[in-house]
């Protein structure tokens, strides 16, 4: 089987004020179904290593490959747009909008028709039911408690319909049982869709969960057995 | 469209944010000011421009042909002041005209000098008649309806009244006022089409003086009429009907006052003075054109014989073609038109074409209303520039509120351009919004604009407008001119201003925005 996401040699660092090497010659493959953690310290550079795989950040140097595609410049908008979805430690919903104008927003900027009998409008709400927020689709984001709100962000993840999900510290923000349940949301989702899954957490459970772990450490990446 | 409804919940005004909304709804109010008062004076202006406009033309014409130098030294002009047929006298181009015979020249009584110019003959050999074909080409115009021509003339004559007037609680006793100005004459066109509109009606006191000095009720011989849209003026036994511009009704001249038009013929001798007897048969307004208070609109008998007499040279009289339409902003196209048959007709040295903005009277003043139009659209255009940099204030305002919105966009996939064209699209928006309030406004403030200038007259106490320049009705048309003119400069500067913005938006580092949290 032919992985669905490839990193190759990435590297990440500043030149200024002086020379710092956050990431160096990190190269990752993530196949379909598969899920992977990343885990750290505060300050390695997961969040960094995160942005650079989910093209919102330049890697210093290296190639990202994205269902059998180099990722070039020009491409990265549309690459996060048709085959990444972000579920972010903070959310990043929009405060002012309802539950459902956020899952539907992917679809907006994808250019998807979203009137109410359209199959992506349909397809909004059958991932708000699977997250269990069918009841609150007219609520506003920011009604919502912190786990609802990561809820929210995981179907509009799912709901372009992405090769891989890029998860960074998706319960950071939340008490150990909202937690628990979001983790298996999330694992119980990747594995119904079929998607790939990189997730970046100080969580160990969350980490154990996954089929493959790696430790981002002085920049380099090791595999955990 | 996804930009187009993000843009458009930005733009809705909400207490949450509302430095953003104070700022938006100042930027729109401010845009839609300037394009109100743009719009307000463009209307104004234009409208009085083409009131005067029409006044001037009605007078004279929108276009004329007039004879050059080369006309007076051709052989086609001199050569009836050295033919016998001619009363060796030069003819009026209202003589070539009607005249039967091109070429007086008759060599068994007539002899050229030497240094005569050479006569211009055409393809038959025959004299080419430069006024028959001059006449010609100013009529043959295509495309243009009820276009006409006429040959004007101008003399200058002193003018001399006695103006007769009741002694107030006398009992029927009179006195005498003498009036002297000297003034110029030109023809009457009694097939003028727009003449009505600068004629002014038959005052209450016009009338009583009219059956006061003619002991009559019959008050219609003495006055100009229209019939068919033929004008008359009248013939009376106290002279010809003539028509004098508002500026004797100013110095208390009545309908039906009497006076002598002077002027001089040489004799052997010595110069003796002449008249010619006329009645007072209306008043016209001649609008702002300078020698407009001095021109006396009469029958064209009376012209040539006064120029006839003068010994001036036949420049310093104009006389030409008064090539008259009814839409005088085909002015440019007529000139064209005519210069080419004159071009054709192998003539063109010897008369120019010229429209109304031309005229030596007239050049300064519609260069003055061009140059004032030009000067308030460049002020028009820095005020939209300085109303529309309102806008990018509100949208970086806007921008930095959204800072974390716009990073999530981004992250979902939007692309700079969506990101740009979402502020872009708010910059146009409010452009736009501002141009059609303002322009509503004007509109209703043009429409009323007469009750506007009482109110504001009441106020201040005196007439805004004064009657005397601007006549006594109020433009209600709004400019296109200054509609197309400061929507466009609107909505493109408001757009620029939106892409200014929207460029510091797409500058933003999603990957930083996004931990900033």
């Amino acid at each position: 089987m032919e992985p669905i996401f490839v990193a190759k040699n990435i590297t990440k660092s500043f030149e200024y004020p002086t020379h710092l090497s956050i990431l160096s010659d990190i190269s990752l493959e993530a196949f379909p179904r598969q899920s992977i953690a990343i885990v750290g310290k505060s300050g390695e550079g997961k969040t960094t290593l995160l942005h650079i795989l989910g093209t919102l950040d330049e890697a210093t140097s290296g190639e990202l490959f994205i269902a059998g595609k180099k990722v070039v410049a020009n491409m990265r908008d549309s690459c996060r747009l048709h085959h990444i979805g972000f579920v972010f430690q903070a959310f990043h919903l929009l405060t002012d909008a309802t539950v459902l104008d956020n899952v539907l927003l992917p679809l907006q900027i994808a250019r998807k028709p979203i009137h109410k009998n359209s199959l992506d409008y349909a397809r909004a709400t059958h991932f708000l039911e699977m997250v269990g927020l069918q009841d609150r689709l007219h609520f506003r984001a920011s009604k919502l408690s912190g786990g609802e709100k990561q809820r929210v962000a995981i179907a509009r993840a799912f709901v372009n319909d992405p090769d891989i999900i890029l998860a960074d510290e998706p319960t950071g923000n939340l008490d150990h049982g909202t937690a628990q349940g979001i983790q298996d949301l999330l694992f119980r989702a990747v594995a119904d869709e079929g998607k790939a899954l990189i997730v970046v957490t100080h969580n160990l459970a969350l980490a154990k969960q996954t089929e493959m772990c790696y430790e981002l450490e002085y920049g380099a990446l090791h595999k955990i057995p | 469209m996804f930009e187009i409804s993000v843009a458009c919940k930005y733009l809705v005004p909400r207490a949450r944010y509302l430095s953003v909304s104070i700022i938006s709804i100042i930027s729109v109010l401010v845009i839609a000011t300037v394009v109100w008062l743009t719009v307000v004076f463009f209307s104004a202006t234009e409208g009085l421009e083409r009131r005067w406009t029409e006044k001037l033309i009605s007078i004279t014409a929108p276009v004329r042909v007039l004879p050059t130098d080369a006309y007076y030294q051709s052989y086609y002009y001199l050569i009836d002041t050295i033919s016998e047929a001619s009363h060796y006298t030069a003819k009026t181009l209202l003589e070539k005209l009607d005249s039967q015979k091109s070429d007086p020249y008759n060599p068994a009584v007539d002899s050229l000098p030497d240094d005569f110019p050479q006569p211009l003959y055409n393809k038959e050999g025959q004299l080419v008649d430069l006024v028959k074909e001059a006449y010609k080409a100013s009529t043959s115009v295509r495309g243009v309806s009820q276009l006409t021509a006429d040959v004007f003339e101008t003399a200058f004559a002193n003018v001399k009244m006695q103006l007769a007037r009741e002694i107030p609680d006398s009992g029927g006793a009179m006195e005498v006022r003498i009036l002297s100005k000297d003034t110029y004459l030109t023809n009457f066109d009694p097939e003028n089409t727009i003449l009505s509109t600068i004629l002014l009606p038959l005052s209450d006191a016009d009338r009583k003086h009219l059956e006061t000095l003619y002991h009559t009720k019959e008050i219609s011989d003495f006055i100009i009429k229209e019939k068919n849209g033929i004008w008359q003026l009248p013939e009376t036994s106290f002279g010809q009907g003539v028509l004098l511009p508002k500026s004797f009704q100013e110095n208390g001249v009545f309908v039906g006052d009497r006076g002598t038009f002077s002027y001089y013929t040489p004799t052997a001798t010595a110069l003796q003075e002449q008249f010619i007897p006329f009645v007072v048969a209306g008043f016209y307004d001649p609008g702002i054109i300078p020698i407009g208070g001095k021109l006396i609109l009469v029958k064209e008998g009376a012209v040539a014989q006064i120029a006839a007499a003068s010994h001036a040279s036949p420049s310093d009289f104009p006389t030409g073609l008064n090539v008259r339409f009814p839409d005088y902003t085909q002015a440019a196209v007529v000139q064209k038109s005519i210069q080419q048959a004159l071009k054709a007709a192998h003539i063109a040295p010897y008369f120019s074409v010229e429209t109304y903005t031309d005229y030596d009277f007239t050049k300064d003043i519609f260069q003055q209303l061009k140059s004032e139009k030009n000067l308030f659209s460049l002020i028009s255009l820095i005020v939209v520039i300085v109303a529309c940099s309102n806008i990018i204030s509100m949208l970086i305002i806007l921008i930095h509120d959204k800072k974390k919105e716009i990073a999530i966009m981004r992250a979902l996939g939007a692309s700079k351009a969506s990101i740009g064209c979402i502020f872009g699209i708010s910059g146009l928006c409010m452009g736009a919004a501002g141009s059609v309030i303002g322009a509503l406004a004007a509109y209703f403030t043009v429409k009323n604009l007469g009750t506007l200038l009482a109110f504001l007259g009441k106020l201040q106490g005196f007439d805004v407008l004064n009657a005397a320049f601007y006549g006594t009705t109020i433009p209600t048309e709004v400019s296109e001119y200054a509609l197309v003119f400061v929507i466009s400069a609107t909505i493109i500067i408001s757009c620029l201003a939106g892409i200014c913005s929207a460029s510091i938006a797409c500058r933003q580092n999603t990957s930083e925005a996004l931990r900033a949290e």
